[in-house]
């Protein structure tokens, strides 16, 4: 039974994009393997793992640059998991894709007008109007209307950055998957570019899904969090609850690894060290993809698939999480651990 | 333990307790490319101590890993080193080939970002530990193979002694860069250099790599200068800190004190770019440095960070300021106008942003 992903309870609304069990395999690679996820008009969605988690593949599935294996693929309500080139180009201006590294994503031969413009000229748009909007657009990101000339090779990288954006947000699209934005950037100029991300949004109200290993831009960015471990999400809930209260034991290992800016701070943490590496997707562990490595991991974590399902305000895939929230804190020495309470 | 291997807690008898092992001064490195001269470091000083932890911080281009590489002399033709490194006061800049291949690995080592790239494919792991043994300190086979295993050990590798019949490609990059450290500290070096070593790696995979780091210097009191951008990790090991932009030394304190009291006004832009933890719910800007790091032919008689910096004024724009020590503190800075704690209360944070 595929869980019914109810983060945020409004009923009304039609998600921007819904996944219903999806998985998609590469040969052997089982990338992605059932995920089932929801993002709602105007969220910021945090998609957080470790590289090999498949969250790249998932924003690829998202975006239709990858046909999933199975499962189903909703962009505001309509199924497009399995549409061909032609037919997709309708939904192409509903959803937008910015990639890590702008040196390679952007064509080197077009000028910056005409890079910001593709989609829009794609999209049957007149050349003067498509000009106004281009001009409009590169304004919004912080650049001149006169970029429109130069060549992307001439500008540096977070000006780079800024053209992908801009070529992303023209269509003025109801999502964009952000595919570690700032990684491949400096830390001053990853400042500017998750500022300009949160100015955008606020100003454009587009949904995002914000592909990452930052955790400190998921906490600056996200209205959600959603973590996935080898090609399955492991918890998906409002980001206060989870940098608050992680329920699955590889969030909580995660969000403690993260070292914080603050010597006094960071030096009185405990982390959780995990042994050994994120196992292979050729040949994923039976029933938790995380009982490898899992501290708590008991014979039931060997067999069965945990469910992801509702908890104490998020979904949770665990089998040591009872109904009421209650489960291990990994964090925490044994005799530290909570009182289990009644729910 | 074999007869020749060294006692890894003893310190070599030339460095007196409190003096420095390594201090390097006015180092300078200039390069000739095909767009003509380009200067790299300028005038960098700093000491490194027995058993003390020094990262040196900077964004891609201020010098940090040619810095590094100039201190063993591996930087290619092109380059031009200047300046002194002092080696428990053996000088390192123009030594001779031998010298300088004796300080590389024995006293000198390094561990760079990519584990895979550095290992050979061909060749078991405990080869090839063993043949830094072998080679260096004219160990036997039976003899390295038995040590290659207790490097293993010391470096947190599980089941040593069957990973060393193993070949790179069967670890995982966290084991991968273990064993690339567990290399590097095979004939006891004094100092170690690690270039971003975590940086390739996924977080909960470069906590082990850090505490390997921090044991280094604990258990065998070397000398570890950690080259790194993440300033996470600068406050997670470092005792202490240098910040480096554009070839320069910009600021150098201990570490508590830097994160609390930030004196250069780039690196008070640097601490504000970093998103925080959010505060009532509530998320603070993150503060923007304007504008990009200079690519300079010629060291100017001027801060560097003058065309970027909100404080500049007519004296940043024609002197160079002097790397100086606040009041009644070690904590170093080349700033015409420091930051102060009011300073910087009255610049943080324009705008806060409703979430």
């Amino acid at each position: 039974m595929t869980p019914e992903p109810v983060i945020t309870p409004d009923v009304g609304t039609t998600p921007v994009c819904e996944l219903v069990d999806v998985v998609k395999h590469f040969g052997p690679v089982r990338a992605v393997d059932g995920v089932s996820l929801r993002i709602d008009p105007g969220k910021v969605v945090a998609l957080v793992g470790e590289s090999g988690s498949g969250k790249s593949t998932v924003g690829r599935c998202v975006v239709r640059l990858l046909e999933p294996t199975s499962g189903t693929v909703r962009l505001q309500g309509l199924d497009v998991t399995h549409l061909s080139r032609r037919e997709l180009r309708a939904h192409r201006r509903a959803v937008s894709i910015v990639f890590q590294d702008p040196a390679s994503s952007l064509d080197p031969r077009l000028d910056v007008g005409a890079v910001v413009g593709e989609p829009l000229r794609l999209q049957g748009v007149g050349r003067s109007d498509r000009q106004q909007r281009v001009g409009e657009m590169l304004e919004r990101v912080g650049l001149r209307r006169a970029v429109a000339e130069r060549y992307p090779h001439e500008l540096s990288g977070g000006q780079r950055q800024r053209v992908s954006i801009a070529r992303a947000l023209v269509s003025r699209p109801s999502l964009l998957v952000a595919d570690e934005p700032t990684s491949a950037l400096d830390l001053s100029v990853q400042a500017s570019v998750l500022n300009l991300l949160t100015d955008l949004q606020r100003d454009l109200g587009f949904a995002c899904l914000f592909i990452t290993h930052d955790l400190s831009a998921v906490e600056y960015l996200a209205d959600e969090v959603a973590v996935m471990y080898l090609g399955m999400l492991a918890e998906h809930g409002p980001r206060e609850q989870i940098f608050d209260s992680p329920k699955h034991p590889y969030t909580q290992a995660l969000l403690s690894a993260a070292p914080l800016p603050d010597p006094t701070v960071q030096r009185a943490r405990r982390r959780v060290v995990l042994s050994g590496d994120i196992p292979t997707p050729l040949d994923p562990p039976p029933g938790c993809r995380f009982h490898t490595r899992c501290p708590v991991a008991d014979e039931r974590s060997r067999t069965e698939v945990p469910a992801l399902r509702q908890v104490a305000g998020r979904l949770v895939a665990g089998h040591q999480v009872d109904d009421a929230g209650n489960g291990p804190d990994v964090r925490l020495q044994p005799d530290e651990q909570p009182q289990q309470q009644e729910a | 333990m074999s007869a020749r291997a060294h006692d890894l807690t003893e310190l070599r008898d030339e460095v007196r307790p409190g003096e420095p092992l390594l201090q390097v001064r006015d180092l300078s490195v200039r390069f000739r490319t095909e767009e003509g001269p380009l200067s790299a470091v300028d005038d960098v000083s700093f000491d490194a101590h027995a058993g003390e932890l020094l990262a040196v911080v900077g964004e891609s281009g201020c010098g940090k890993s040619v810095t590094a590489m100039a201190l063993t002399g591996l930087l290619p033709g092109s380059a031009t080193v200047t300046g002194s490194v002092l080696l428990a006061g053996e000088e390192l800049v123009g030594a001779d080939k031998t010298t300088l291949r004796r300080v590389r690995g024995r006293e000198i080592a390094y561990i760079f970002q990519e584990p895979m790239t550095s290992l050979n494919p061909v060749f078991t792991v405990g080869r090839q530990i063993s043949e830094v043994l072998r080679v260096h300190e004219g160990m036997s086979k039976k003899e390295a193979l038995h040590r290659s295993g207790e490097l293993l050990d010391l470096v947190g590798i599980p089941s040593a002694r069957e990973r060393l019949k193993q070949y790179p490609h069967q670890l995982s990059g966290g084991m991968r860069q273990r064993v690339m450290i567990a290399m590097s500290v095979a004939c006891n070096p004094r100092v170690l250099v690690a270039d971003e070593p975590t940086t390739a790696l996924d977080v909960t995979v470069q906590a082990g790599i850090l505490d390997v780091l921090r044991d280094l210097r604990d258990r065998l009191g070397a000398a570890v200068v950690l080259i790194t951008h993440d300033l996470g990790v600068v406050a997670d090991v470092a005792d202490r800190v240098m910040v480096m932009y554009a070839g320069r030394v910009v600021e150098r304190g201990e570490v508590h004190e830097f994160f609390a009291h930030p004196r250069h006004q780039y690196s008070v832009g640097l601490l504000g770019a970093v998103p925080a933890a959010r505060v009532h719910g509530k998320r603070q800007r993150l503060r923007e440095i304007p504008g990009l790091v200079p690519v300079l032919a010629e060291q100017p008689d001027a801060c560097t960070f003058a065309d970027r910096c909100p404080a500049a004024d007519e004296q940043c724009r024609t002197s160079r300021p002097p790397l100086e020590r606040a009041p009644q503190s070690a904590h170093e800075a080349a700033c015409w106008h420091p930051a102060t704690d009011a300073s910087r209360a009255a610049a943080a944070s324009p705008e806060e942003v409703q979430s």
